[in-house]
């Protein structure tokens, strides 16, 4: 600061911001290297200044603390001081200016140790506990012996190291964490994500549905476990209490049972799919089950529309003939088999309807053609366009296989017409066909 | 936060409960890793045992008595395993696998119940998968098409363990040291001889295990628990189960319970033992029973090459290589202190003046 001032008086402005600027340019640079909490003032800047801090009072609880800790083991131990000799600011203040480091040395902590002040029945008690496998420490307090801090000011000074635990008491603990554990998998399951896991879900539900249903019975029934009326009883007497009191509580809640069969909770596994446990249902003997427990056999019946009493959209109609999904649409100029990949997942479905729509609503462009031939608006017939437009109506409105089969044999190439009997032969001979001709 | 070690995570998420954070604070590092493995370990396998438990294990779970059930518990695989133990001793390897079974059955059942009784229900028992797996040994070769694939690893065992749902009918594994391939496992427990069914507790209590005459042991003998229809029922996947199903086991439990002579031939028994020697029946599973398998010439499983980590109270000493980032510099005094206390010799060499870049 000083050459500061000196510029200040020996140079122009202009000159004094320039070197400020050099200054706090070099400043930034050495900002990484230095302890930025180390706002120490050098020593020119500090001529002519003193720095003295107020003495401590001899009377302070924290001076007197001090000297114990000083008084202890003191050849090993460096505390910070101030040097309180006065006409040496220099030296007071280079001190305060490099940070202390305050190490806590060996003499300022000591082990634990016993107070040796017990009573006859606590050191029966304490023996007591030692004999489980508690340390003598843990055994203390536990017998109620212990003699420490009783208020926050003493607790800042004690100085006992902490003692490691007995294996007895880290079994304890263990319980604790047990709990603590079985909690959290608890909330685990009851947050899991039907989508992501889909098994964990149907635990949760079925956990949460299982206690709702019970919730009445189990808590008359715990009530009746810690009551009296069962404390002295052991063996076959308290087997017969149990029993009677569990046959009078279900004859006075008979809808406890209706209740219990509404729950439905094992609904909730079924719903997740066959995860372990073997298939179910249409999916047995079909061997491998799908992600959430559609099987193959399923698989082809949502494709081939069985089961699907509502439309059928046309894309999923053109791709039962072999459509090749692309921007436009589905278009085709060779079959393929939807089994090999051409099938859409209903979401899918759902999207690319809506792109069809908004299609439809575009420039013309290339037109697509949901039987399954690619056409350009400038090489088909006016009535081969009507004809499309009126078989595209058709299947957009009704979504019947049937009429889509009708279609294929007035419009339709042979190959496609073919493709699509044998999907459905093949669908007939597992048995979940739909009749022909149902709606 | 940033967190420098696991400790400092463990001491984070035990935040609000003084004895778990002074515990994660203050423990040996050795027996913290120890624990947390052993933890591990069992999350990993049993972590989601009995989550898909029908309704009739639930009920059965949720409906027992703390006192009455798992005692039963304890007393049929305390029987089904005594008479294993003095068929093997008669060279009836049948019957043992008949026993052993049925004891595995139970044992299942029970592992999948625990969990929704509400912690009236504790089983603990050393897994059998190390043992079984000497049965199922054949593995992958490079050249298998699925190894080509990425499936699987060349090495890698075809088969997977059941443990407790082990299927088979033959049992003659568990009379053999566990197989080489669980040996960190087995060096946690330390059980590597044949399978210590002396180990299995329920609620905290050893099973008892009797000494029978094997010219006394005619035949198979059931126990009045394996009676309970939850042994008929709690396979059988929550999914595959009609209202049908369930209504059909209230009416056998009730049936059971009401009217069977089985929990009356039960009590008989054990008021008769009762009276023959109270002193001997009070101390009942206090202590684990002489080894089921003592009467066997088994080589054990070595797992001498590692030290076997020892959980040991204060003062406890150990042979613990001494780790490259153990800086004393870097330590809280009070880690340090422990350190000092629990082992000496790894406090002297960390705290040693380091010699020209040496660590071990």
């Amino acid at each position: 600061m000083s050459d500061i001032k000196n510029t200040f008086a020996e140079n122009t402005f202009l000159e004094v911001l320039k070197k400020l600027k050099g200054k706090l340019s070099k400043a930034q640079e050495d900002e990484d290297e230095m302890d930025l909490q180390d706002y120490g003032l050098s020593e020119e800047d500090l001529q002519g200044l003193s720095v003295q801090d107020e003495p401590l009072d001899e009377d302070d609880e924290a001076a007197r603390w001090l000297r114990e800790q000083e008084g202890q083991g003191a050849g090993e131990e460096e505390t910070a001081q101030v040097d309180q000799e006065k006409g040496n600011p220099q030296e007071e203040a280079q001190q305060e200016a490099q940070p202390q480091k305050k190490k806590v040395g060996k003499g300022s902590f000591k082990d634990w140790e016993p107070h040796g002040e017990y009573t006859p029945e606590q050191e029966a008690k304490m023996q007591q506990f030692m004999d489980e496998g508690y340390t003598h420490r843990e055994a203390e307090k536990l017998a109620g012996a212990h003699k420490g801090p009783t208020d926050f000011q003493s607790a800042l000074k004690h100085n006992v190291w902490p003692s490691q635990m007995s294996n007895k008491h880290m079994g304890e603990l263990k319980e604790i964490a047990s709990h603590w554990i079985d909690n959290k998998d608890r909330m685990d399951k009851l947050e899991a994500d039907p989508e992501k896991a889909p098994m964990k879900h149907a635990a949760g539900q079925a956990m949460k549905a299982h206690e709702e249903a019970t919730k009445d019975y189990a808590q008359a029934y715990n009530e009746f476990l810690q009551s009296d009326e069962l404390k002295d009883l052991k063996g076959r007497k308290r087997f017969q209490a149990i029993r009677d009191w569990k046959n009078k509580w279900h004859e006075e809640n008979p809808e406890h049972s209706q209740k219990l069969a509404e729950s439905n909770i094992q609904q909730h596994f079924k719903e997740a799919g066959s995860v372990g446990g073997g298939p179910t249902g249409a999916a047995a003997g079909a061997g491998r089950t799908g992600r959430m427990g559609e099987s193959i056999n399923e698989r082809i019946d949502r494709i081939a529309g069985v089961g699907h009493a509502d439309v059928m959209s046309s894309e999923e109609a053109a791709q039962h003939v072999g459509g090749v999904k692309t921007d436009m649409g589905t278009q085709a100029s060779q079959v393929r088999d939807p089994l090999s990949g051409g099938a859409i997942h209903a979401k899918q479905r759902e999207i690319a309807q809506r792109e069809r729509q908004a299609r439809t609503q575009s420039d013309a462009g290339y037109k697509a053609n949901e039987i399954g031939e690619s056409i350009h608006p400038k090489q088909v017939s006016s009535a081969r366009k009507d004809r499309e437009n009126r078989a595209e109506g058709v299947i957009r409105r009704s979504g019947n296989v049937d009429r889509v089969k009708k279609l294929l044999e007035q419009h339709g190439k042979p190959e496609q017409l073919d493709r699509f009997v044998r999907l459905r032969s093949a669908k007939a001979s597992q048995g979940g066909g739909k009749q022909e001709g149902e709606e | 936060m940033k967190i420098n070690s696991f400790r400092e995570l463990l001491v984070k998420k035990a935040e609000g409960d003084d004895s778990l954070q002074t515990l994660a604070k203050f423990v040996d590092s050795e027996v913290l890793a120890e624990k947390v493995l052993e933890s591990l370990e069992k999350m990993a396998r049993a972590r989601h045992k009995g989550d898909t438990a029908n309704l009739a294990l639930r009920d059965f779970a949720q409906d027992m008595d703390p006192e009455t059930e798992p005692h039963m518990i304890r007393d049929a695989l305390g029987h089904h395993v005594s008479r294993y133990k003095a068929a093997l001793k008669g060279g009836r390897q049948d019957l043992a696998n008949q026993h052993a079974k049925q004891a595995f059955n139970i044992m299942n059942m029970t592992d999948r119940a625990q969990k929704h009784s509400g912690g009236k229900l504790a089983f603990e028992h050393v897994s059998p998968h190390p043992w079984e797996r000497n049965k199922m040994t054949s593995t992958y070769d490079p050249d298998h098409p699925k190894v080509q694939e990425g499936k699987y690893r060349a090495g890698e065992f075809k088969t997977k363990t059941k443990g407790l749902s082990y299927r088979g009918s033959d049992f003659s594994h568990l009379q053999q040291a566990p197989h080489e391939s669980y040996k960190k496992e087995v060096k946690r427990h330390g059980h590597a001889g044949a399978y210590p069914f002396e180990q299995i507790r329920v609620n905290g209590k050893h099973i008892h295990v009797d000494d029978h005459d094997p010219e006394e042991i005619a035949g198979y003998e059931a126990h009045p628990f394996d009676f309970h229809p939850i042994m008929d029922h709690y396979k059988e996947a929550a999914k595959n189960r009609d209202p049908k199903d369930d209504a059909r086991y209230f009416e056998d439990k009730n049936q059971y319970y009401n009217e069977s002579p089985h929990m009356d031939n039960f009590f008989d028994r054990h008021e008769k033992l009762e009276e023959q020697d109270p002193e001997a029946y009070a101390a009942r599973g206090s202590k684990p029973a002489d080894p089921v398998h003592g009467h066997l010439d088994v080589e054990p499983l070595d797992i001498s090459d590692e030290k076997k980590v020892q959980s040991g109270s204060a003062g406890g000493k150990r042979d613990v290589k001494t780790k490259a980032n153990l800086d004393p510099d870097k330590l809280h005094p009070d880690v340090l202190k422990v350190i000092k206390d629990t082992q000496p010799d790894l406090y002297a060499k960390i705290t040693a003046p380091k010699e020209g870049g040496g660590e071990e």
